[in-house]
């Protein structure tokens, strides 16, 4: 009785199905080349619609905004061609006045030595350094190191 | 300091002149005008120190730059204040950052049909600033000094040594001619 009622568990009939080893993927709704297409006409399509409507009004409207940065450049580099000389005659009025007492000292050189080999007479722009000699620190800094500013 | 007391700085006199005091937004809103008013005396300083490189030679220049200034905005606010005053209120509000003019179209209509009848300065076409122009000047073209090095003198010519005649023990094979 109970070895009739004994039954030994097999595989099914016609065995187990394959085992799924590989990755499964989603299929794609749309093939790569129809999405390269499709990608390749809204950006043509965008393009020719900046170049119809929008292209030449920026570059025109960039042109302007040089034109008037130009027309006042003359006026700006005058006036900072003049500050500049004033402070240039302020160190040199400021070294005669602090080396006075020092022996064998010559204003704007070292000891009689010439900062520059300027056979010719060239303008040479002094350095930051030479610029700044006589003001705080902190003059210098600001001018050495500026704050970036990048919203304009 | 880069200056000894020999070289030539302009004076505190020289280079003391009234400087004109707007901000940004007064001057960019009339420097298409104000260029066009003041075109020769500012061509002729670029010019001056373009060739020139140096700031020294130019002072009078750049005062005569400076003057024109006072002179052309002088007259904006004499004729054309209300129009002006609105036009470049227009652009520090609504011009953003960079200033832009097309916001404020119409603004500058009556602004430059204003300019137009007192001053009579026309707004120039677009890119006249940003194109290369020519410009005439009666400013004599600056030469550099020229250079006097020490040179060295030269040497001695060397003897003719063909004519010298070489010693007995010099001679390839004791003198003898192959």
């Amino acid at each position: 009785m109970s070895a009739k009622a004994f039954k030994q568990e097999m595989a099914p009939k016609g065995g187990f199905g394959p085992i799924h080893w590989a990755k499964r993927t989603p299929k794609p709704l749309l093939s790569g080349f129809v999405q390269f297409g499709l990608m390749g006409g809204f950006m043509g399509f965008w393009l020719y619609m900046f170049y119809k409507f929008g292209f030449k009004r920026v570059i025109y409207e960039q042109i302007e905004l040089q034109d008037a940065m130009a027309a006042i450049e003359p006026l700006l580099e005058a006036e900072k061609h003049r500050m500049f000389l004033i402070r240039m005659r302020q160190n040199r009025d400021y070294e005669n006045e602090l080396m006075k007492d020092y022996p064998g000292w010559k204003t704007g050189t070292l000891f009689g030595e010439p900062v520059f080999h300027n056979k010719r007479e060239r303008f040479m722009t002094p350095s930051l350094e030479e610029y700044y000699a006589h003001t705080e620190t902190r003059h210098y800094n600001k001018k050495k190191f500026p704050k970036i500013h990048f919203e304009f | 300091m880069a200056f000894t007391n020999d070289d030539y700085l302009p004076t505190f006199e020289e280079l003391t002149v009234p400087e004109i005091h707007l901000t940004s937004s007064v001057l960019v809103s009339g420097a298409h005008l104000y260029g066009k008013y003041c075109d020769n005396i500012n061509k002729e300083f670029m010019l001056c120190f373009q060739e020139e490189s140096d700031p020294r030679k130019c002072v009078s220049e750049g005062k005569q730059v400076t003057n024109c200034a006072f002179e052309f905005y002088g007259k904006v606010k004499k004729n054309c204040h209300e129009e002006f005053t609105s036009y470049w209120k227009c652009i520090d509000n609504c011009g953003s950052s960079k200033m832009d003019f097309s916001k404020c179209r119409r603004m500058q209509a009556p602004f430059d049909n204003c300019v137009k009848e007192k001053i009579g300065v026309e707004r120039p076409p677009l890119g006249y600033f940003t194109r290369l122009r020519e410009h005439e000047t009666s400013r004599p073209k600056p030469q550099l000094k020229p250079l006097e090095l020490p040179y060295p003198e030269p040497l001695p010519t060397a003897p003719d040594v063909s004519k010298i005649p070489s010693p007995e023990g010099a001679k390839c094979y004791g003198g003898i001619s192959l």
